[in-house]
C-alpha cells in the first residue's frame, strides 16, 4: 500500500496527481532504491483508478528514470541521483507556493498583501522550531 | 476415435452422478417387463392384441424413464426446452461432435440393455415363439428390433439438442406418431407390429439382416447430423 | 495484434427485442464492465460470444476465430460463468473439478485450493443443494484455476457477502496478474466497476450507449455551485436546481462562467455511480 491520496476533484490529471506524489516519495526517500512497487493492476484496484491510467503514471516515471521495469518480476525504485532528487524537491515546494499565490490572487491580494502574509507565516512557522 | 474416448468419458461421468437411481429403476423396470412378457405366449395364440401396443410403448419409451430426471430433457426458459447436460457442455472446451457422441453414448446405456433383455426374454418365456423362429430367423428379428430401436428411439437422442420448440410441435409429432401406428393395426388388425416382424424375420432372413444392418448405420449417422445441426441453430439463451 | 475478442455490428432479434447492432473489441489485460438497465442484453451478449445463441447478422471472433466455425479450439481460451449454472446440481464440487480441470491445459490446482478453503465450500455436497451465495463461489472458484486467456463473468459477485465479494477482487487482481488476459464481467455492484473495471460498456434495451475508459468517463462531468444561476443553458449543461448545475463539459461550462463573471463557489466530480445513472435514464 503507497500513501497516495487522490483528489478527483481536481482539475488535476491524475495520472499527474500520481506521478507527483511518487516522484515526492521516492526524492524524499520515503521509497527507497530497489522498493518494489505494487502492479498496475493492483494499484489500479486500490485507487479505483483504471490501469490505462496507472500504465500511463508508471511509463512517465519510467521514461524520467525514477523507476524500472524488470520483466516477469516487478516494477522497482530507481537509485535517483541527487542532483535530480533536489530538482524535483525544488519543483514540489515550487509548485505548492505557486499553489498559494494563486489562490491568494483569487481572492484579490496584491503583491505587497501576499509578500506580507509570506512573511509572517516564515515568522510564525520559524519561531516554532 | 480420440473423440469417442473423450465423449466416453463424459457419458460415464454423467451416469455416475445417477448411477445408483439407474440400477434401481433398470431391476425395476425389468422385473416388471418380465412379468408382462409372460403373456407373450398368449398373445402369439392372436389373443390379448393389446400385448402389441404395451410392448411398443415399453421398447421405445423405457429408455427415456430410465434417464434421470434432472438430466432430461427440461424446459429452460421460455420456450426453449433442452437436455441440461447439452448447456453445461457447450459452455466447456468440449467440441459439438464430442456432445453429441456423448449423448448416444448415454442413450445406448439407457437402451439397449433394458431392450436386449426384452427380446432375449421372448424365446426362453414363449413356447410359441421358440416354435416359430429358427437360430437365422431370430438373429434377424433381433437385428430388426435393434434396427428399430436406433432408427427411432435415437430421435429422443437426438432431441436433446433442444431448441426453442413450441409445445404445438411437441403435440403434432405426437400425434403423427399416433396415426402411423394406426395405419398399420388397420391394415394388419390381426398380426399386430410384433408378428409382422417376426413374419419379415422368419421368410426373408437374410434380407431383414442387411436391411437392419443399413437402416441401423444409416439411422445411426442420420441423427448424430441431425443433432449436430440442431445444436448449431438452437439459441441456448 | 488481433483484438482477443471482436464483435462487429451483431444484431439478434428475440421475441420482439431488438439487441444492436453492437460492435466491441476486447483487448489484454483490460478488464470490461458491461452495464446496462435489467434486460438490456447483456447476458444474450455474452451468450453470443460463447456461441451460444446466433446472431442474426454481424460477426463474432475470439482470438481471432469466428465463434461460429468448424474450428472450436478457441473455447479452451475462454472461461465462461453463466448467471445460472444449468446442468450442474446432480454434481459435487468435486465431481464439478474431475469433469472440468481436464479440459484445460493450464489448469491451476494451487489457486483452486486456496479459492475453496478461503470460501469454505463444501465439495462433497451437490450444487444444487447449496445456497445461491455459496455456489456462486464455487463456480468463481471453477472458473479462475482454468487460467484461460479470457474471462467472461455474468454477475460474478451479485449473491456474495461482503468479504467474499473483497476476497473475490483479490483473487480476481491477482489472476489478471499473471500474464496477459482479459475479463468481460456484467455487473450492478458500483464496487466492482470502481475496483476493476478499467472500461465500460453501456447499454440500454439492446442498444450500446458507448464504449468508455473509466477515468475519462469520470472526469467529463461535474457539478458547479454557483452564486447566481446564469439565465439559459449553459455550454455542457445536463440538469440544474437552484445553484447547483451539472455538466457534461466541465472545460466549456467553465469557460463560459468565467467569460461572464459568474464565480464558482465549488465544483465536485460526479461519482461514477451518478455517471452511470445518468447515462442509463
Amino acid at each position: 500500500m503507497l500513501p497516495i491520496r487522490l483528489s478527483k476533484d481536481s482539475r488535476e490529471p491524475i495520472y499527474h496527481q500520481i506521478e507527483k506524489q511518487l516522484k515526492a516519495l521516492i526524492a524524499g526517500g520515503h521509497l527507497a532504491a530497489g522498493f518494489p512497487l505494487p502492479s498496475i493492476r493492483a494499484l489500479s484496484k486500490e485507487l479505483e483508478i483504471s490501469v490505462i491510467t496507472i500504465r500511463r503514471a508508471y511509463q512517465d516515471l519510467e521514461s524520467q528514470g525514477f523507476i524500472e521495469t524488470v520483466h516477469g518480476k516487478g516494477t522497482f525504485v530507481k537509485e535517483v541521483q541527487s542532483a535530480m532528487k533536489q530538482k524535483t524537491m525544488t519543483a514540489s515546494v515550487r509548485a505548492e507556493f505557486e499553489r498559494a499565490i494563486q489562490n491568494a490572487m483569487d481572492y484579490d491580494y496584491t503583491v505587497d498583501e501576499i509578500e506580507k502574509v509570506f512573511a509572517e507565516t516564515l515568522e510564525r512557522l520559524g519561531k516554532g522550531e | 476415435m480420440n473423440e469417442w474416448k473423450q465423449a466416453y468419458r463424459l457419458a460415464i461421468f454423467e451416469m455416475k452422478a445417477s448411477m445408483r437411481s439407474f440400477l434401481l429403476i433398470l431391476v425395476f423396470y425389468i422385473a416388471m417387463s418380465l412379468i408382462f412378457m409372460q403373456s407373450l405366449d398368449v398373445h402369439l395364440e392372436d389373443e390379448f392384441n393389446f400385448f402389441d401396443l404395451l410392448f411398443l410403448l415399453i421398447f421405445f419409451m423405457f429408455p427415456v424413464w430410465m434417464k434421470n430426471k434432472e438430466f432430461q430433457m427440461q424446459k429452460i426458459d421460455g420456450d426453449l426446452w433442452a437436455s441440461p447436460s447439452i448447456i453445461m457442455l457447450q459452455q466447456l472446451p468440449v467440441s459439438k461432435d464430442i456432445i453429441v457422441k456423448s449423448r448416444f453414448i448415454i442413450h445406448s446405456f439407457c437402451s439397449f440393455p433394458f431392450q436386449l433383455v426384452l427380446l432375449i426374454a421372448m424365446p426362453i418365456m414363449s413356447e410359441n415363439f421358440r416354435e416359430a423362429m429358427t437360430p437365422v430367423a431370430y438373429t434377424a428379428f433381433v437385428l430388426i428390433w435393434l434396427a428399430f430401436s436406433i432408427a427411432i428411439g435415437f430421435i429422443m437422442a437426438a432431441s436433446e439438442a433442444g431448441g426453442n420448440y413450441k409445445l404445438k410441435a411437441i403435440v403434432l409429432s405426437f400425434i403423427y406418431l399416433l396415426i402411423g401406428f394406426a395405419v398399420i393395426y388397420f391394415l394388419r388388425p390381426d398380426d399386430g407390429f410384433l408378428q409382422l416382424t417376426m413374419m419379415m424375420a422368419a421368410e426373408w432372413s437374410l434380407l431383414s439382416i442387411v436391411l437392419a444392418v443399413v437402416v441401423s448405420i444409416a439411422g445411426w449417422k442420420y441423427w448424430q447430423a441431425d443433432m449436430r445441426k440442431m445444436i448449431k441453430k438452437a439459441d441456448y439463451l | 495484434m488481433p483484438e482477443w475478442i471482436e464483435i462487429k455490428d451483431v444484431s439478434k432479434k428475440i421475441d420482439g427485442f431488438q439487441l444492436g447492432p453492437v460492435s466491441l473489441s476486447i483487448e489484454p489485460g483490460t478488464i470490461t464492465a458491461l452495464v446496462g438497465n435489467n434486460g438490456s442484453g447483456k447476458s444474450t451478449m455474452l451468450k453470443m460470444i460463447m456461441n451460444l445463441a446466433n446472431p442474426d447478422s454481424g460477426e463474432i471472433r475470439v482470438l481471432g476465430k469466428p465463434v461460429d466455425g468448424k474450428d472450436e479450439s478457441w473455447k479452451r481460451h475462454v472461461t465462461f460463468q453463466p448467471q445460472n449454472a444449468v446442468g450442474w446440481n446432480a454434481y459435487t464440487g468435486e465431481d464439478l473439478k474431475r469433469l472440468i480441470a481436464p479440459l484445460y491445459p493450464k489448469w491451476d490446482e494451487a489457486v483452486f485450493e486456496r479459492m475453496i478453503s478461503l470460501f469454505d465450500i463444501p465439495l462433497n455436497k451437490r450444487f444444487g443443494k447449496l445456497s445461491p451465495g455459496v455456489q456462486q463461489k464455487l463456480s468463481l472458484s471453477l472458473a479462475l484455476p482454468r487460467s484461460t486467456d479470457i474471462l467472461i463473468l455474468d454477475e460474478p459477485t451479485a449473491s456474495l457477502d461482503i468479504p467474499s465479494k473483497n476476497l473475490f477482487m483479490d483473487c480476481l487482481v491477482e489472476w489478471m496478474e499473471q500474464e496477459d488476459r482479459a475479463v468481460i464481467l456484467t455487473t450492478h455492484e458500483t464496487e466492482d466497476i470502481r475496483k476493476l473495471a478499467d472500461y465500460l460498456f453501456l447499454m440500454q434495451g439492446g442498444k450500446p450507449l458507448g464504449h468508455f475508459e473509466k477515468d475519462i468517463l469520470a472526469a467529463g462531468y461535474r457539478r458547479f455551485w454557483l452564486h447566481e444561476m446564469p439565465a439559459g443553458p449553459l455550454p455542457g449543461e445536463l440538469s440544474r436546481t437552484e445553484n447547483q448545475l451539472v455538466s457534461d463539459n466541465p472545460d466549456a461550462t467553465e469557460r463560459y462562467l468565467s467569460e461572464h463573471g459568474s464565480p464558482v463557489i465549488d465544483t465536485k466530480a460526479l461519482e461514477l455511480e451518478e455517471i452511470i445513472s445518468l447515462l442509463l435514464k
